[in-house]
């Protein structure tokens, strides 16, 4: 009898797959995706592992050296200050990834939170949450964020706030449209008939069935963060210098002559921002076809 | 369809005012006052102070400032800039102009680029074509803009020289659209490059999904066993319905072009509204920020509204209730 159950058991485990699961066999099939998958992940780990992947500091002030083209002890030159470019493109991928990841992250907990609690909730309190959200929507994106960060002044954090304060919007229209179809579901009907608390339900219930648009979502949003990002630190209002990312790296290329003259100090940051964007878009095309092989056929 | 007009622009109404409510509340938090030059200057007296504040309305308290703001606004007066000693209006009103042109043209560009190939993709879908096309849309969306206009501005500006690379006229030549024109289009090849190119891509990837969307439906299998021939199937039958959506996107880009120039009109020194905004937060020209922030969201929910509006209008499914 045991043996059996046993048995049971297993011949399910061999047959069910999980969402999860499903999603990930049918992206693997996604050439293009999956190329864009590997280069976030190669990015990544040249941001993480920079300071082994480089014998320079990231700050080494080298004026005898400065303005150097590429040679086989800077790769990719140095700047007008002697510092090696390589090594602040990979540590300028912390600060641009970072800053993509966190904020995305931020503004997914705010959509998740607020559409979470419009969606399950209904009437006044949606209203009011979603009244709040067509505010936010319609502010102008980049001269508000712009405003933001010139009151606030040039720092990551308040980067990271911007986008996040702005972007919530979009996600929690997601989050709040999935909940309300999946209250309806037969599955939260036994939920309620087996006492569960309203906590409960939407933490362990509802979130983990939106989870799949929010990521489609989420990864999009990654490469939007970055593009803003990339810009406001172009102008000087993003990440202030020394501090290096791809963005405030290109503020030099404003000048004509290392412009025309010296690619080298402008053109890697600008590839870096565009194919990791690129990437994270692919990515996300890839994602959301897994999710809704519907469109692909 | 007039009532429903009404309605919705009653609508934008409440929204309006908490983006007015929040834009003020985020000038509060900008450190210092507006006359902190003059708090420092040792030959102002503490009644000469006083009664600048009151001559700026700056004793009243926040919430009274607020209704003031208003109501100055309501009237179209957005208050004068610091730096320029101008009215904000007829400083937006002198700029706005050359953001209208590039957001306008390039939108059309991108229109002109986007629509064909993305028909063309959907319809021949998973061969070459659809793959560049796909691929090309995509670099269009993940290229940043002021990269692209870098690159731009070196090969075509620098190297070859067949561009002017800054501002919308020659120096010294009027900025006129009916006298100076072929001199302004000069000015405008790069920059309306870099956005129309950038822009085309978003709309080539909705008009592809759209009109894959479509042409699975049953009645383009009617027209197509009616023997229609492919070309009306196609650009009669299915393209109709597949730029509904399409249209919606155009309401809604506008605006997003119009802030989203910013960067263009700063790289490429153009005297449009982005520039100006950029003067403007460089001065800490807190008036002219908040003005034309307002301007923008105003402009923003017009744009909305013309998408919702233009969507109903032609797609006679929708209800207006």
């Amino acid at each position: 009898m045991i043996s059996e159950n046993k048995q049971n058991k297993m011949a399910m485990e061999t047959t069910v797959i999980s969402p999860a699961k499903l999603m990930w066999n049918r992206l693997k099939r996604n050439k293009l995706a999956m190329i864009g998958f590997i280069i976030i992940i190669i990015m990544s780990l040249a941001a993480i592992f920079a300071p082994y992947l480089t014998p320079y500091e990231r700050d080494a002030v080298d004026l005898l050296n400065s303005n150097a083209k590429p040679n086989t002890e800077h790769l990719l030159g140095t700047d007008a200050l002697g510092r090696d470019m390589l090594t602040r493109l990979l540590y300028g991928a912390r600060i641009s990834l970072t800053v993509g990841f966190v904020a995305t992250g931020l503004r997914v907990v705010i959509g998740i939170i607020l559409g979470g609690i419009a969606g399950y909730y209904g009437g006044k309190i949606d209203g009011l949450i979603m009244r709040i959200a067509d505010v936010f929507a319609c502010l102008p994106f980049l001269p508000i964020a712009i405003t933001f960060v010139a009151i606030m002044g040039p720092s990551i954090y308040n980067m990271m706030f911007v986008l996040a304060i702005l972007g919530w919007p979009g996600l929690a229209r997601i989050v709040r449209a999935e909940i309300l179809s999946l209250r309806e579901r037969e599955f939260m009907e036994a939920a309620t008939a087996l006492g569960i608390s309203d906590f409960r339900k939407i933490v362990a219930h509802l979130l983990p069935n939106t989870m799949a648009s929010v990521i489609v979502s989420a990864t999009i949003g990654i490469a939007g963060a970055i593009l803003t990002e990339s810009a406001l630190s172009f102008l000087g209002l993003g990440v202030a210098p020394p501090t290096p990312s791809w963005g405030n790296m290109l503020t030099d290329a404003q000048n004509q002559y290392v412009l025309k003259n010296r690619w080298w100090q402008w053109m890697p940051p600008g590839f870096a921002i565009f194919v990791t964007v690129m990437s994270l878009n692919l990515l996300g095309d890839g994602l959301r076809d897994a999710l809704d092989p519907r469109l692909k056929q | 369809m007039g009532k429903y007009i009404v309605r919705r622009l009653l609508q934008q109404i409440p929204i309006l005012i908490g983006v007015s409510i929040l834009l003020f509340s985020v000038f509060q938090l900008a450190p210092g006052s507006p006359l902190s030059s003059f708090y420092s200057d040792p030959n102002m007296t503490v009644e000469q102070l006083e009664a600048l504040e009151k001559a700026y309305g700056l004793d009243k308290s926040v919430p009274e400032q607020y209704i003031d703001y208003i109501g100055n606004m309501v009237k179209g007066n957005f208050g004068t800039s610091y730096q320029l000693k101008q009215p904000v209006s007829e400083l937006i009103g002198e700029r706005v102009w050359a953001t209208f042109y590039i957001a306008f043209v390039s939108l059309i560009l991108s229109l002109i680029i986007a629509v064909p190939i993305g028909v063309i993709s959907a319809t021949k879908q998973y061969s070459i074509f659809d793959y560049a096309g796909t691929i090309f849309a995509l670099m269009g969306i993940s290229i940043p803009v002021f990269f692209f206009a870098l690159l731009l501005i070196k090969w075509f500006g620098i190297d070859i020289r067949w561009f002017p690379i800054s501002g919308l006229v020659t120096p010294g030549r009027p900025l006129s659209f009916t006298t100076n024109f072929p001199d302004i289009f000069k000015h405008s090849i790069l920059p309306l490059t870099v956005l129309g190119l950038t822009g085309a891509g978003r709309f080539m990837r909705y008009t592809r999904s759209s009109m894959l969307e479509v042409i699975r439906q049953d009645y383009i299998r009617t027209a197509r066993s009616k023997g229609l021939k492919e070309k009306v199937v196609i650009y009669k039958h299915a393209l109709r319905n597949a730029l509904i959506p399409v249209i919606t996107l155009l309401g809604f880009s506008l605006p997003v072009l119009f802030s989203g120039a910013v960067i263009t009109e700063i790289i490429f020194v153009l005297p449009g509204l982005g520039k100006l905004q950029y003067q403007a937060v460089l001065q800490r020209d807190y008036p002219l920020m908040m003005g034309i922030n307002m301007f923008l969201a105003i402009f923003t929910l017009l744009g909305n509204l013309l998408a919702d509006i233009s969507y109903a209008f032609v797609d006679p499914r929708i209800r207006l209730d």
